[in-house]
């Protein structure tokens, strides 16, 4: 209300600034007859002159009335003039001057609103200084005092943006006060939330969905985004936690493998970041949507920290045999790339479920093609379908019993990092059984053997494999760690 | 003449100024790279009282003993919220001691922010009205400085920590100062 006063009276200003010349322009108007009595001056003083000339007896008689003649003839026709405008001023002069006053008062003001309606923001709210932290206008960062002010806030910026997404939320709310135990409706709140950019409302209400829901990844995974998001960005321990968790789970969903090497590029740890990035991006299937981020990240950081990111994306792609696609299965052409570019999320993802449904269908009438079941074990690995990535990368290791990756790939399907050691299975037991002939020197083959053997309770077996690996990596190796820390509970 | 001369004034007074800022940029002296009064001296004897009910304060006797390094941080300042990752990565993988000092802040904020972010240090000490900041020098947060075991300012980092200024400046000097204690 304030605002408009001001307004209101900075705009009368201006009116009045403007009016002011040409309501005092009756002073020109003078200026204007005096210049007509002037002239007139100027011709009697003439005239004079003439008469003194001709007493001196400097001007003959003749010329004398012809000059005196002309002279006056002249100051008839100025008077005339003067007669004339003195005549049309009064009329064509207040005509203008109430055609500009006009202009002036409606035009100035109704110009001035419009460009505010339009280029300013009447909604806008008030930003008290009691409400800043930081005393300057910069937006409060972390909601400081009350997320919900701040909250509030936002979502009154929202609403004016999306009033139907805020309909929503309001009507999901309403729904979920009386139905708590809907998880899907949490869910949903979640991404409204999102969309809306109360990011922290988004966490609590993920947070719910989750606690119904506990096994649902993808909830984990956006309440992780969620966190990060109310962070400015900055992945923050909760967010570490979500990602990690759906990382055990998954080991190749995306989202979480680029917010964990986010983590690590932000707390400076580029080798770390890049780990899991150029390992990220080699599961990249050509034309994702994050493929491009993924790639650029990897560069900037490499140049930054001055790492060789080339020769470290040539030892991952060393370490899949699988990787090049065979020209015989095939992948998604061009248009299907560009096409799944304009797509939602949703349809995104049916139209790879659909691939994948392809894929699947025809290793069903062709069951000995390797590469199709690896293509799918790594496809239902990326859509988080564990139970076909397993029987997927069976069927692999079924074909080629020789190849020692292919062979670990299917032990890390079915025993992937993190499952308790309860849940070994009598098929990942012989399967190890299996690679321990195949390699007995391989790192993983002396990890996974020590598994086993500490299962089966031979505590003497597994601790000489743990040992023997520890020798074999690194003095840097990240788990080392780990290892060191299963040695000791082995007892000494 | 005289009224010519007041209308380039202004035009005087900027080119004065533009000089002022251009010449040591030209000299190439950074700015941030001004040495601090304060190196090499012993930290101001600040009694700050503790921002968490169950962790201390900053007093004088805890700037002894180990070499540490002292951050002043606060809620409302963005380049804090980029520097904190590393400060987490220190508190978990290193044994170096951190010691925060939370300057004109609202404790409330603090307290949001800590929980979100989580809390890297062993010890934080309230500076509300930016007295001890004063003391120490501190131009704006984030500021970090490694203190030694006597207790004395031996480096100022002005702005965000870096993974370079980390790895080529404060973790040696944190070696350093460590084996000449040692």
């Amino acid at each position: 209300m304030i605002f408009w006063v001001f307004a209101g009276v900075l705009t009368f200003g201006i009116v009045l600034l403007l009016l002011w010349p040409v309501l005092s322009a009756g002073t020109d108007e003078e200026n204007g007859e005096g210049a007509g009595e002037e002239a007139l001056a100027v011709y009697r003083d003439q005239l004079q002159e003439l008469e003194r000339d001709l007493d001196v007896g400097r001007l003959g008689a003749e010329d004398f009335e012809a000059a005196k003649l002309e002279v006056e003839r002249r100051m008839l026709a100025a008077a005339a003039e003067q007669e004339k405008s003195a005549a049309a001023s009064p009329q064509s002069v207040r005509k203008r001057r109430l055609a500009a006053s006009v202009l002036v008062i409606f035009a100035v003001p109704a110009g001035a609103l419009l460009t505010y309606v339009s280029v300013g923001s009447p909604g806008m709210r008030d930003l008290p200084l009691t409400a800043r932290t930081d005393g300057a206008g910069t937006r409060t960062l972390a909601g400081s005092t009350g997320s919900q002010a701040t909250g509030q806030e936002r979502a009154n910026g929202a609403q004016q943006e999306q009033p139907g997404v805020s309909e929503m939320i309001t009507g999901l709310q309403a729904k979920l006060e009386n139905n708590p135990d809907d998880a899907d409706g949490w869910a949903l709140l979640g991404r409204s939330y999102m969309v809306t950019e109360r990011y922290r409302d988004a966490v609590d209400a993920y947070a719910k969905a989750i606690a119904l829901t506990p096994d649902n990844l993808q909830l984990i995974a956006a309440r992780g985004e969620a966190l990060v998001l109310a962070a400015d960005g900055v992945v923050p321990p909760a967010a570490v936690e979500d990602f990690r968790a759906v990382n055990l789970k998954q080991p190749l969903e995306p989202r979480a493998r680029y917010y964990l090497g986010l983590a690590r590029s932000q707390a400076a740890d580029a080798a770390g970041a890049l780990k899991w990035w150029i390992a990220l991006e080699a599961d990249t299937p050509p034309g994702a949507p994050w493929e491009a981020l993924v790639t650029q990240r990897i560069d900037e950081i490499g140049t930054e920290a001055g790492i060789d990111v080339a020769s470290l994306r040539e030892a991952e792609r060393e370490s899949r045999p699988e990787s090049p696609a065979p020209a015989s299965v095939p992948g998604p052409s061009a248009d299907d790339v560009a096409a799944a570019q304009d797509m939602t999320a949703e349809d995104r993802s049916a139209m790879i479920q659909s691939m994948v449904d392809r894929l699947a269908d025809r290793l069903q009438e062709e069951p000995d093609d390797l590469d199709g079941w690896l293509r799918l074990a790594r496809a239902y690995g990326v859509l988080g379908k564990t139970k076909e990535a397993i029987n997927a990368q069976a069927n692999a290791a079924r074909l080629a019993p020789d190849d020692l990756n292919i062979q670990l790939s299917y032990a890390r399907a079915l025993f992937p990092p993190g499952t308790p050691e309860t849940g070994m299975t009598e098929e990942f037991v012989s399967l190890v059984g299996h690679i321990r002939e195949l390699a007995p020197n391989n790192p993983d083959s002396l990890f996974y053997g020590g598994l086993v053997a500490y299962r089966k309770g031979d505590a003497a077996t597994a601790k000489a494999l743990w040992s023997d690996l520890l020798a074999l990596i690194g003095p840097d190796a990240p788990a080392r760690g780990m290892l060191e820390a299963r040695i000791k509970a082995l007892g000494g | 003449m005289l009224n010519r001369l007041l209308f380039l004034l202004p035009l005087l007074i900027f080119a004065v100024i533009a000089g002022y800022f251009t010449v040591p940029i030209l000299t190439k002296k950074d700015p941030h790279l001004l040495p601090s009064v304060m190196i090499d001296k012993p930290a101001p004897p600040h009694d700050l009282g503790p921002l968490l009910e169950d962790k201390p304060g900053v007093g004088p006797e805890a700037l002894r003993g180990e070499v540490k390094l002292v951050n002043f941080f606060a809620s409302w300042c963005g380049p804090c919220r980029v520097e904190h990752p590393i400060l987490m990565r220190l508190a978990a993988e290193t044994d170096l001691p951190l010691v925060g000092i939370n300057y004109k802040d609202q404790r409330d904020a603090a307290l949001v922010w800590l929980r979100e972010l989580g809390d890297p240090f062993g010890r934080i000490g309230v500076d509300g009205d930016g007295r001890a900041a004063i003391d120490w020098g501190v131009y704006g947060v984030p500021e970090t400085y490694v203190v030694d075991a006597s207790g004395h300012i031996r480096y100022r980092h002005v702005g965000p920590l870096t993974a370079q200024a980390l790895k080529e400046t404060i973790l040696p000097m944190v070696e350093q100062l460590k084996a000449a204690k040692g």
